[in-house]
């Protein structure tokens, strides 16, 4: 299931919140509480995420039970502190670290793998165009983030079955993130309060996010699919920059809308989830890009690769092994196929030449400069990423700067121009503060029955197009007397 | 105080909408859309496990949701506010006309390839059986292409031009009825309909006229017809596309009224049978442009009382249905048939009614899309 669907809003949603608020609510229920409201969510989500798709419901539990049964492994080896233990509890870590990454291979990259392979012997291994499991990249991480916690100390075994399942199986953060790590909601799992306060703010915060997928995201979709229906030959230069602007805009509102969703609807379940985006496209570099891209994946690497690897502290050579390291995973994280890795790599250089070189000197320019920088470097990164032929994408690029294709423009792209400008113009200011900090500051001064009125009335605004947008995605004219 | 209100108003919204949509009695047919809705269906494991149940549940959801065509045109409402051009691939054009948008994948793919080599083989073997004069192939173009003046600015419709180039070139110039010079010749005039993406009777008439002249026949002049306004409440496909309020069309039909012809109509082989072109129960229904020659039927046989001692096959999509009345008026007998419907063997109708002259007519992009044209090179 997803988050943008009528069958989310009015069918799933409307029933969990009952079923989670209403008997928490009922006095003699008031000891268990907890306990209820953690089993409402753990099979709520099972259901959420078993709509369509049962058959991996068992691969996700799998997951859970390896990770709960290896997280007891790891604290029981430990508690004796003996050398022996500690050898046992580094076993149980490898061991979960194995099972999840082999899960993760698996259902992801085997295909790419035996392609690889059958190009680079000659032999013809059949594929096995497995459909892969939704979530499962985000949950395994979650999970092997649980054990190596639990190892290093920063996070205390959990031994509640149904508190550990509740985490992993969370329905806001399984299918698209933010990687949530069991550490920073190990406290919500026994008790958390959900307050008018919060469950205010996560509706706001549900509901922008949900504006972003259907509103904007799917409509400036709807450019990048027509951008890159047309033959390359036929492409002009500014049509093609609209369309790498237009899935750019795609990508950060879908994706940014959706983590959005997930820590609103955490909210009303009294979970804090940390935040995953903050306004990346307003960078002055690459490296500031990536602190504000996608922050989870970010401090996850970070934390379970890089640093272990050595991070900064064992000179620059290593150091820059590590981000070689870091961010060719980093890219193949993001899809079984080369452009990615190339994706990937292409990160690397630019983060370390930035690192070596780049960086004292950007800062000396025009800040002005170094918004275009980062946005030039970030735009022909999304054409890597959108092209998983990669001829493909270089042709693109060729079109981009003029080296091939059907010149600089033509009425064609002006009709673009004019068709999607408006909402071009709503897409860099959503993706800049202005909008999301500076409006609801101004709002502040106002008297408050104005600021609320306002407010709650732009918030039913969005919900209400957003409805007509699910409705009408459905709208299906059959013309059968078409022609 | 504040958060309750949001919460409150949410919930509101959230729940109603959920109660309403339980408790609302099912809609079976939607007129707008023309076609049943989806009803709710059955439950059983099986269909959970395929998936088909959850599938067919959210089909059922968003086909009942209460106040679908309300949903729907505040969705082109605020489409419209964006200053957007096109709702679902529909031109919102001057002077309130909707002109359809084609679909560039279409004149480029194999199928268009495919159909237009068949077109030229048929037309090459029928022009060497019935003579070079007697075989003619009109390709209406679609109106992005004429109504130019009235498109979005820098609106371009990439693709027809090439395609209808190539259809040319392939059956040979002297088969070929130039009906875009015709209908671009009276481009102000309402050749097309602005909520239909038909051409109007009057825009068939046009396109009569230039076929009759390539086929060496004196067509009629206009001042020969009696013009009747049959309905003027219709809304056509692209209306139901974007869904906007409009000012409905009008449709005509044009009769001879200098020298009254009497017609024979044959639905489908003696099913049923008729004295005239027209099938006016349509005009109380949604889809009125069924009014002329009741729509799309496999085989339409009309007999008339012209002396002429021809008898016409016209092998055809929906666009002939308001024009094929005009061309009946010069035979003794015209065959319509439509390859999407009929499936037999054209060769052996043409020797059963012994057909002397042949007319291909087809809408550009759908003579490039349907798969059905390409059964043309079996005859």
């Amino acid at each position: 299931m997803v988050f943008s669907s009528l069958l989310f809003l009015f069918r799933f949603f409307p029933l969990l919140l009952m079923f989670y608020f209403i008997p928490a609510a009922l006095p003699f229920l008031k000891p268990y509480s907890i306990l209820w409201k953690n089993t409402v969510l753990f099979i709520g989500s099972l259901i959420f995420y078993a709509w369509g798709e049962p058959v991996y419901i068992v691969l996700m539990l799998f997951s859970t039970l390896v990770d709960y049964s290896h997280g007891i492994l790891v604290d029981h080896f430990q508690s004796s502190s003996s050398p022996r233990g500690l050898f046992r509890a580094k076993l149980a870590v490898l061991s979960s670290a194995v099972i999840n990454l082999s899960l993760l291979g698996f259902f992801k990259y085997s295909d790419f793998l035996i392609e690889t392979i059958n190009r680079m012997t000659g032999a013809s291994i059949p594929l096995l165009h497995l459909p892969l499991p939704i979530g499962i990249s985000f949950y395994t991480f979650q999970t092997m983030s649980y054990t190596i916690d639990v190892y290093r100390g920063d996070a205390r075994v959990q031994k509640n079955f149904l508190a550990f399942g509740t985490y992993v199986t969370l329905f806001p953060q399984l299918i698209a993130g933010p990687i949530v790590q069991y550490k920073t909601i190990a406290e919500q799992l026994p008790a958390r309060r959900e307050t008018w306060d919060s469950f205010s703010y996560g509706i706001r915060r549900f509901l922008i996010g949900l504006g972003k997928k259907v509103l904007l995201a799917n409509n400036i979709g709807l450019l990048w699919d027509t951008v890159s229906s047309i033959p390359h030959a036929e492409l002009t230069s500014l049509t093609a920059w609209l369309g790498i602007a237009a899935f750019g805009f795609q990508l950060y509102f879908d994706f940014s809308g959706y983590s959005d969703m997930a820590i609103g609807l955490g909210q009303m379940f009294g979970f804090r989830f940390l935040e995953n985006f903050n306004y990346p496209y307003i960078s002055k570099s690459i490296t500031e890009f990536w602190r504000r891209w996608h922050i989870s994946l970010g401090t996850w690497f970070r934390e379970y690769v890089y640093i272990p690897l050595g991070g900064n502290r064992k000179g620059l050579p290593r150091q820059i092994r590590n981000m070689i390291i870091v961010w060719l995973l980093t890219g193949i994280w993001h899809g079984a196929s080369w452009n990615f890795l190339v994706w990937g790599a292409y990160f690397a250089f630019l983060l370390i030449f930035e690192k070596c070189f780049l960086l004292r000197r950007l800062q000396r320019i025009p800040s002005f400069f170094q918004h275009a920088y980062a946005l030039l470097a970030i735009l022909i990164g999304w054409v890597i990423f959108s092209f998983e032929d990669m001829g493909t994408g270089i042709h693109y690029l060729q079109v981009l700067f003029g080296f091939s294709g059907a010149g600089a423009f033509d009425t064609e792209s002006l009709y673009f121009l004019t068709n999607y400008g408006i909402l071009f113009l709503i897409l860099i200011l959503g993706s800049t503060p202005v909008l999301g900090r500076r409006v609801p500051e101004c709002l502040k001064r106002c008297p408050a029955w104005l600021s609320a009125g306002l407010e709650n009335g732009f918030y039913i605004l969005v919900f209400l197009l957003c409805v007509a947008y699910l409705v009408d995605a459905t709208y299906n004219p059959f013309l059968y007397f078409r022609f | 105080m504040k958060s309750k209100i949001t919460v409150i108003c949410f919930c509101i919204l959230l729940f109603g909408l959920t109660l309403i949509s339980v408790i609302k009695p099912p809609t079976i047919f939607s007129e707008k859309e023309n076609r049943y809705l989806t009803q709710k269906p059955a439950f059983s494991f099986a269909s959970l496990f395929q998936g088909s149940y959850t599938s067919a549940y959210e089909d059922y959801l968003s086909d009942q949701f209460p106040g679908r065509d309300g949903w729907i045109r505040l969705q082109s409402r605020s489409e419209q506010l964006l200053q957007k051009k096109e709702i679902n691939q529909v031109y919102l054009a001057d002077d309130h006309y909707l002109i359809e948008k084609p679909d560039r994948q279409d004149f480029v793919s194999a199928q268009a390839q495919k159909n237009a080599d068949s077109l030229s083989a048929f037309v090459q073997n029928q022009s060497r059986a019935l003579g070079p004069s007697h075989v003619r192939v009109m390709v209406v173009p679609s109106a992005s292409q004429i109504l130019t003046h009235k498109l979005p600015s820098f609106a371009a419709v990439h693709g027809e031009q090439e395609f209808l180039d190539a259809v040319r070139l392939g059956v040979g110039e002297e088969h070929f009825v130039d009906v875009s010079a015709a209908l671009l010749s009276h481009q102000d005039e309402s050749v097309y309909y602005r909520t239909d993406h038909h051409w109007t009777t009057l825009g068939a008439f046009y396109g009569y006229q230039a076929w009759a002249k390539a086929s060496g026949f004196t067509p009629y002049e206009i001042r020969d017809f009696s013009v009747e306004t049959v309905t003027d409440s219709f809304y056509g496909t692209l209306q139901a596309k974007v869904n906007l309020p409009l000012v409905p069309d009008s449709m005509e039909r044009f009769s001879l009224a200098s020298s009254p012809v009497a017609y024979t109509v044959t639905y489908n082989e003696s099913e049923d049978i008729r004295d005239n072109l027209y099938e006016w129960s349509a005009l109380d229904t949604r889809d009125k442009y069924r009014f002329y020659l009741n729509g799309n039927q496999p085989i339409v046989r009309i007999e008339t009382s012209v002396p002429s001692g021809r008898n016409l096959l016209v092998i055809k999509d929906s666009f002939a249905n308001c024009f094929v009345p005009f061309a009946a008026n010069h035979f003794g007998r015209t065959l319509v048939v439509d390859l999407r419907y009929f499936n037999g063997d054209v060769k052996a109708l043409m020797d059963a009614y012994s057909i002397t002259d042949i007319l291909i007519l087809y809408q550009a992009s759908f003579l490039a899309a349907e798969p059905s044209v390409s059964r043309l090179s079996l005859w």
